[in-house]
């Protein structure tokens, strides 16, 4: 259980510079300086913007139902965080031991759209309810995909732990690339299928944490601010936090299924035990050092790729949404769970 | 006081979440309130399978009925009713049919509760494999052909709401 302790303050951390990348990375995208003014280059526009926020006065409408308005918030940051609580971090610093693992992960995060429901509900304004009932729809229909993605993950490594998972893309012990090491022994090049079931498992990421493309729930142009366009003040922080909560949660999900979670990608090349030297050795402080330092900065580029589709695509509309999550992207990861099946079979 | 039992416990305290929820869906007038209610019921009986050592039971409960079922029943009633702004009130008219069915349950009650239900002893013969390999094993060998028909039957189930959702679209282009 270690690595939860770990990933509160991290959390916290990444959401206030993983704000200020945002806003950084759209500038950049569109030819602008973005935030200059608070700090050196900006540094610290995002501190400044959360103590404006703890001194916002906390407006609950008149008509609102108060107890749902006030328990959403909640209950979309705690489901969403106590999916991180399987995560593990590093070899020697695990998450919860919890046998079902990632099935637990995409159980309790389900439970946010509970959240959702409260808030664009308790709001009791049209905007509001409209935002909730697209995110539920689409939320309900993207985790099909993602589900079927991480089964292929789960068939291929037959394990339902992330912990085992990582372990077993250290050193390759079977199938075609037997004893490669660092970039080699990742599920990615070992199955090279998976890399049609990433994109799959990315884009349903995006509908998960309502990001664009897919931010219809939120949608400024026409629901001003979706399920949460009554809150203000902390509460709304609170709900920013779970999504970008849910952006480094399925990031580190998607580096630890794909990209060799905490494991180097630096192979063992003759006498140039790259690996080694950028692992340390078992059980010792280097190697927790290094796992999390791999398993965090390849999460960070992951995060930068969402940033970088959010900025580049315009968003899909409704039907678009629904089309591509029930006409492509269920068929073909059932299809990829089809050949999963058949490569661990034949080829192992 | 050094002998608590904490799984008796916490056994009583997610049932008695459960009772409460499932008081509270009685009483209350507002029926989402009582829906979110439900995801207490369901959380408090999810939270025992844990308890009583079914984590994958457990597990499943979660995303079967609070992240499948309730979330479509929610859906459901929150696109049917206030769009017309009328207010969602339960009310208590149907009370022939009440006692009847608390009677039967009460008959079914009577004879469940002379039943002996021993607790669980911690003395369970040890496995090689954990519960859940446990369930994939069996699932794979002994309960084969129930899981193949469970999912072509589903598979029959998609396929024909596809069906009869994609029909009247047809029509309505030509």
């Amino acid at each position: 259980m270690v690595a939860f302790l770990f990933y509160l303050p991290f959390l916290l951390v990444f959401v206030i510079f993983a704000v200020y990348a945002e806003r950084k990375v759209s500038a950049f995208m569109q030819d602008r300086l973005g935030p200059m003014v608070v700090g050196k280059y900006g540094l610290l526009q995002t501190l400044a913007d959360v103590l404006k926020m703890m001194q916002k006065e906390d407006i609950i409408s008149f008509n609102a139902d108060k107890i749902l308005f006030i328990l959403a918030p909640l209950i979309i940051f705690v489901s969403i965080f106590t999916g991180f609580a399987v995560l593990p971090l590093s070899e020697g610093v695990t998450g919860s031991e919890a046998e079902t693992g990632i099935y637990f992960l995409m159980a309790v995060i389900s439970l946010d759209v509970i959240g959702i429901l409260m808030a664009g509900w308790g709001s009791n304004s049209k905007f509001s309810i409209f935002g909730a009932l697209r995110s539920v729809a689409q939320i309900v229909s993207y985790e099909i995909p993602m589900g079927l993605c991480i089964l292929c993950v789960v068939m291929l490594s037959q394990s339902l732990s992330l912990q085992e998972i990582s372990i077993q893309q250290t050193v390759s012990l079977s199938g075609w690339n037997e004893g490669w090491t660092g970039i080699g022994a990742w599920y990615i090049v070992k199955y090279p299928f998976l890399i049609v079931v990433f994109v799959i498992y990315f884009i349903s990421s995006l509908a998960e944490s309502n990001r664009t493309p897919f931010d219809l729930p939120e949608s400024e142009s026409e629901l001003i601010g979706g399920f949460h366009t009554e809150y203000s003040g902390f509460r709304w922080a609170v709900i920013m936090l779970a999504e970008y909560g849910m952006m480094l949660l399925t990031a580190l999900v998607a580096v630890i299924m794909f990209f060799g979670s905490w494991n180097t990608f630096l192979p063992n090349v003759g006498l140039m035990k790259l690996a080694d030297w950028t692992s340390g050795s078992s059980g010792t402080l280097s190697a927790q050092l290094w796992g999390g330092f791999w398993l965090i900065s390849k999460a960070m580029l992951i995060v930068f790729v969402q940033m970088w589709v959010r900025w580049t695509y315009p968003r899909v509309r409704v039907d678009q949404m629904m089309k591509l999550s029930w006409k492509y992207l269920t068929p073909i990861s059932l299809l990829m769970v089809f050949l999963s099946g058949i490569w661990k079979l034949w080829i192992g | 006081m050094g002998n608590i039992d904490f799984n008796i416990l916490a056994f009583y305290f997610f049932a008695g979440m459960s009772v409460f929820g499932a008081l509270m869906i009685l009483f209350t007038k507002n029926i989402v309130h009582a829906i979110f209610m439900l995801v207490l019921v369901f959380f408090g009986v999810a939270a025992i399978y844990i308890v009583s050592n079914a984590e994958f039971v457990g597990i499943t409960q979660i995303l079967v009925y609070i992240g499948g079922l309730l979330i479509l029943m929610t859906f459901g009633l929150m696109l049917s009713q206030r769009v017309d702004g009328s207010k969602l009130l339960s009310g208590n008219k149907l009370i022939i049919p009440a006692v009847l069915l608390t009677g039967a349950l009460g008959m079914i009650f009577y004879r469940l509760f002379q039943a002996p239900f021993p607790l669980f002893s911690a003395s369970v013969k040890k496995s090689a494999f954990t519960i859940t390999e446990t369930i994939g094993i069996k699932l794979m060998s002994d309960h084969l052909l129930m899981l193949e028909l469970t999912a072509v039957f589903l598979l029959m189930a998609l396929v024909g709401a596809a069906y009869i959702a994609g029909r009247g679209l047809k029509k309505q282009k030509r």
